[in-house]
């Protein structure tokens, strides 16, 4: 999604602009810009593509100390130089860069009708509204506050005005934080952005405008001043870099049994089986219901989730964010609300959540981003603890979802009698083993890397699978699709002679999850189905089920609980592969956005 | 100054702990040795180091990163086939201008070592550490004359020389010009130590001599004496979870997340890697136990090196030979990453179980078992 850094300080500021634009770019976009604010003067550079395309018309150097960055994904108008950030008014004087969707954005464009608007983004109507607002006199804050209150929908914004040495930032429903450091002051939608240079983060809340200076820094909201404290952030900047690796994607596939150490890590205690989280979340007395809010990846990783969790005694289902409807289906007394989603920031997300705690709902958000904005909204937050992770297609944050939604079911299962401790120790046991075998997947990698030779010249790419195994099938499906555009489509293993079957040939290569909790038994069937019309089967499970089917079998032996989320793992790699023998850009694919801050 | 160290080959004596992982990611200390390698390096005054990898090279990236970690910058190269030290080096032709270090990934040298190379190596010839040691036969051995090497010989059947070559060099790029002139040798591959030779007959090579800490891990069982040699700070990581009713005696480690049950008792030289569970009543002495494994109630583990992910059973036994004086390889017992033992099982050294097998309950083994086999008990 789109990306905003600011800079006020006493050092040079394109050089602190640039490379926070950089670190901003594993969100996606399709182009950037730039505006250096030097006393009176107030220069634009804008292109649209990758960042290289944006350093061909910056200058080298410029001795401007105040300055902001934007990286734009398209939502209004195509990524052309003239729809990048920063937009200005008529004059030139005042410069804007955005994040968010402006809902009133036809209303305000037939009002500024004699003004000269160049691009076809809701951004720079905001720019020509300040400069109506300002020939109204009063201060900058002022303005900025008439202009806010006639514009509706969601944004972060970051204003600069010519011969004015502050930077002027509002929030409402858009992620916006300030850094201070000791060179000056930094503003992003993302605290990577300016990581480098100060741990010390001060999160804006809706509503908030703060006006930010090299030695200054106001917060208002509504008619007084506010404080928001400053929090320390424990993001190593190094940790996010790519360390040798080809890809991001590839590294956190790597580091998946570290990520899950430190996801699993003091939580839980085999020998009793008890799960540590009260004081993460306090007692979990009175839930009969969890219904698991997410998009994408995430989704996928609810809706695992649910099925063990529904195993455990629980009632637990998984609904898709952009499904959510505001009619009542479950018993607000007790049915908890679980936000799933990496960022924390996920459009779809929020707002389903929101219309959820309209109606009453407690609400919980799992997610790996400590401060953000779901971990605000809702009542208790759990995080995943995986690390960041920059490539647009989730891996470590796939596994690290489910395993921390297990624990908090196995806890919820005790919680309510319905999991006895033998049967938690057991959970808590497969658990417990996850980093171990993700490390047994990724050493059994030879293997994968032949099978994906093998499929990379498919035209077609089936996965299927039944109970645990389908949320894993549209995992998989998903990963192949996203980074390397092939055609993948998942299916219920059960549904394939209602229909799919029709798009199997001998150019299909199907990948069949054949792990205990995935009701293999069954699945053999779909597998016969499937080669009797010539199509290459893909196994994922214990040799001795797939061996009389298929030489292309990746061997995992594993319990009903995690048989089948350790299998994501092989298609995860499998994806990779094939991605980068046909040389995708597999960290930032085409029309993606890492987190998707619109709706 | 900048280094390039050499962590491309595969370490096959080693089997079957480099089956799934390259030498220098053994842990020794519960750190593999690749990090003590980039430690000592950085403290003795590398600025910038150069990685060569190649088998099972992932496993390197992952751990090492981008050196942060460590406080040092690190860049990767690739060495796609291994076809000897000198062909890996010179992949790294590109990385690396003016006068450089060259060290190996799967050697512990003292800082001092490396930092005695580093200051001799302005001059005009390329420089090698030279250090004694007490068994110089396994080793290179080389012949110094006035300061200068005369002579290395690989292993030789005899030497009158107590001088080993210590894995430490520095070069300038003329280096990859005479790597470009060797021809490969009876394996096919070009060696470092050809490449010296060459040297020696071109310019000259200037002996430096060091002393302290030499360690070379060519066998299993080198893992637990290494291993005694070099403290962990702290010895027990804050996350570890030790039960009060266990006892852990002063030489153990324990890496973060172990979790040590009731009446466990750890002594000797123990090295336990991340996320391992002991559960109650175990014993556990001079052995070393890689991340993520797990030893079930009352079993029993004694000069053993575990791999990771390795599940032992209840009540198990994995015994080796505790000879301190005249331990040698086969005097332990080793168990391959991923392996299952059944319980009551019995190990006995020289027992080596490979990886991906599965021991079945109450067997009793005291030979190799390969990779990936089911060993079902009479």
């Amino acid at each position: 999604m789109c990306g905003i850094i600011g800079y006020v300080g006493s050092d040079a500021a394109l050089p602190v602009l640039t490379d926070g634009l950089d670190r901003l770019s594993y969100r996606g976009y399709d182009s950037a810009g730039i505006a250096l604010l030097d006393g009176d003067s107030l220069r634009q550079y804008r292109a649209s593509g990758k960042l290289d395309e944006l350093r061909a018309v910056l200058p080298e150097t410029a001795s401007a100390t105040i300055g902001m960055g934007h990286t734009r994904w398209s939502t209004h108008g195509p990524p052309t130089s003239e729809n990048a950030h920063p937009q200005t008014d008529c004059s030139g004087d005042i410069a804007v860069v955005h994040n968010g969707v402006i809902s009133n954005a036809e209303e305000l464009r037939s009002e500024l009708r004699d003004h000269m608007l160049t691009s076809e983004t809701d951004t720079e109507l905001i720019a020509h509204l300040l400069e109506d607002a300002r020939r109204s006199g009063g201060t900058a804050a002022t303005q900025i506050r008439s202009v806010v209150e006639q514009i509706e929908g969601s944004y972060a914004l970051v204003i600069a005005f010519a011969g004015d040495a502050h930077l002027y930032a509002v929030r409402q429903h858009s992620p916006l934080v300030v850094g201070d450091g000791a060179r000056g002051r930094y503003l992003a939608s993302d605290v990577p952005a300016f990581i480098e240079h100060t741990d010390a983060v001060r999160y804006l809340e809706d509503g908030d405008l703060a006006v930010v200076g090299e030695d200054s820094l106001e917060i208002m909201n509504g008619d007084g001043t506010v404080s928001r404290p400053v929090e320390q952030v424990e993001w190593d900047p190094e940790v996010a870099e790519k360390g040798g690796f080809a890809h991001y994607m590839l590294k956190e596939i790597v580091e998946q049994p570290d990520a899950m150490r430190q996801s699993l890590s003091g939580r839980t205690d085999p020998a009793t089986g008890t799960v540590h989280l009260e004081h993460e979340l306090g007692p979990l007395s009175g839930i009969q219901t969890v219904v698991l809010i997410g998009c994408g990846t995430s989704h996928y990783a609810a809706s695992y989730a649910a099925g063990v969790i529904e195993s455990y005694g629980v009632h637990a289902e998984a609904v898709i964010a952009s499904e959510y409807r505001d009619r009542p289906h479950w018993d607000t007394s007790d049915t908890l609300m679980i936000a799933v989603t990496q960022s924390g920031e996920t459009a779809d997300t929020l707002t389903a959540l929101r219309a959820a705690q309209r109606q009453g709902y407690r609400t919980m958000a799992v997610t790996n981003t400590v401060g953000s904005t779901i971990t605000r909204l809702c009542d208790h937050s759990m995080f995943i603890r995986a690390g960041p992770e920059i490539g647009v297609a989730a891996t470590k944050t796939f596994s690290t979802q489910v395993a921390t939604l297990l624990l908090f079911g196995v806890a919820l299962g005790d919680a309510r009698g319905t999991l006895r401790r033998k049967a938690r120790r057991r959970q808590l046991e497969a658990i417990d083993a996850l980093p171990g075998q993700l490390q047994a997947m990724l050493d059994a990698r030879a293997v994968i890397d032949d099978i994906a030779a093998m499929a990379a010249s498919a035209s077609n790419h089936v996965f299927i699978g039944r109970a645990l195994g389908l949320p894993v099938a549209r995992e998989g499906a998903l990963k192949l699709k996203e980074i390397s555009y092939a055609h993948a489509e998942a299916f219920p293993a059960g549904e394939l002679k209602h229909g799919p079957l029709a798009l199997v040939t001998e150019e299909t290569v199907v990948y069949a999850l054949l792990t205990p909790g995935a009701e293999p038994e069954r699945t053999i069937t779909n597998v016969k189905e499937v080669q009797a019309r010539g199509a290459t089967v893909v196994a994922i499970g214990p040799p001795e089920r797939w061996r009389p089917l298929t030489e292309w079998g990746v061997p995992l032996e594993a319990s009903a609980t995690t048989g089948p989320l350790l299998s994501t793992l092989a298609l995860q790699l499998i994806a990779y592969d094939i991605a980068a023998a046909a040389g995708r850009d597999i960290d930032q694919p085409r029309n993606l956005a890492k987190s998707v801050t619109v709706e | 100054m900048h280094a390039v160290i050499l962590a491309a080959g595969a370490g096959r004596r080693l089997w079957p702990l480099t089956a799934y992982r390259p030498k220098p990611m053994l842990p020794v200390a519960a750190r593999p040795i690749i990090g003590h390698v980039i430690e000592t390096a950085r403290v003795a005054g590398v600025d910038a180091i150069t990685l060569v990898v190649g088998y099972k090279g992932d496993r390197i990236r992952d751990y090492v990163g981008d050196g942060a970690r460590f406080d040092v910058p690190v860049s990767y190269v690739d060495q796609q086939h291994q076809l000897g030290t000198a062909h890996a080096l010179a992949q790294a032709a590109d990385a690396v201008d003016d006068v450089f270090l060259v060290l190996n990934g799967d050697q512990i040298v003292e800082a001092s070592a490396i930092a005695s190379v580093i200051a001799a190596a302005d001059q005009e010839t390329p420089a090698m550490a030279v250090t004694s040691v007490d068994d110089p036969i396994a080793y290179g051995v080389v012949t110094v004359t006035d300061g200068g090497v005369t002579a290395i010989d690989e292993k030789p059947n005899q030497t009158t020389s107590g001088l080993i070559n210590a894995g430490i060099y520095a070069f300038d790029t003329t280096i990859f010009d005479v790597i470009d002139g060797l021809s490969p040798d009876l394996a096919g591959e070009l060696s470092l130590v050809a490449a010296i030779e060459q040297c020696i007959e071109d310019a000259g090579v200037a002996a430096i001599s060091t002393s302290g800490r030499w360690v070379d891990v060519t066998a299993p069982g080198d893992l637990l004496t290494v291993g005694a040699t070099l403290q962990r700070d702290p010895a027990i990581d804050e996350t570890a979870s030790v039960d009060a009713t266990a006892v852990v005696g002063p030489g153990v480690t324990l890496a973060a997340d172990v979790r040590v049950g009731p009446h466990v008792v750890l002594s000797g030289d123990v090295d336990v890697g991340a996320n391992v569970t002991i559960g109650p009543q175990v014993n556990v002495e001079d052995s070393v136990i890689m991340p993520d494994s797990h030893i079930e109630a009352t079993a029993t583990v004694a000069s053993s090196v575990v791999g990771q992910n390795v599940r032992i059973g209840r009540a198990a036994v994995a015994v080796g030979q505790t000879l301190p004086e005249t331990e040698g390889p086969d005097s332990v017992v080793v168990i391959g990453d991923h392996s299952q033992i059944g319980p009551a099982a019995l190990l006995e050294a020289p027992a080596a179980v490979g990886v991906d097998c599965q021991v079945g309950a109450g067997a009793h083994l005291r030979d190799r078992v390969v990779d990936a086999t089911q060993v079902v008990s009479r």
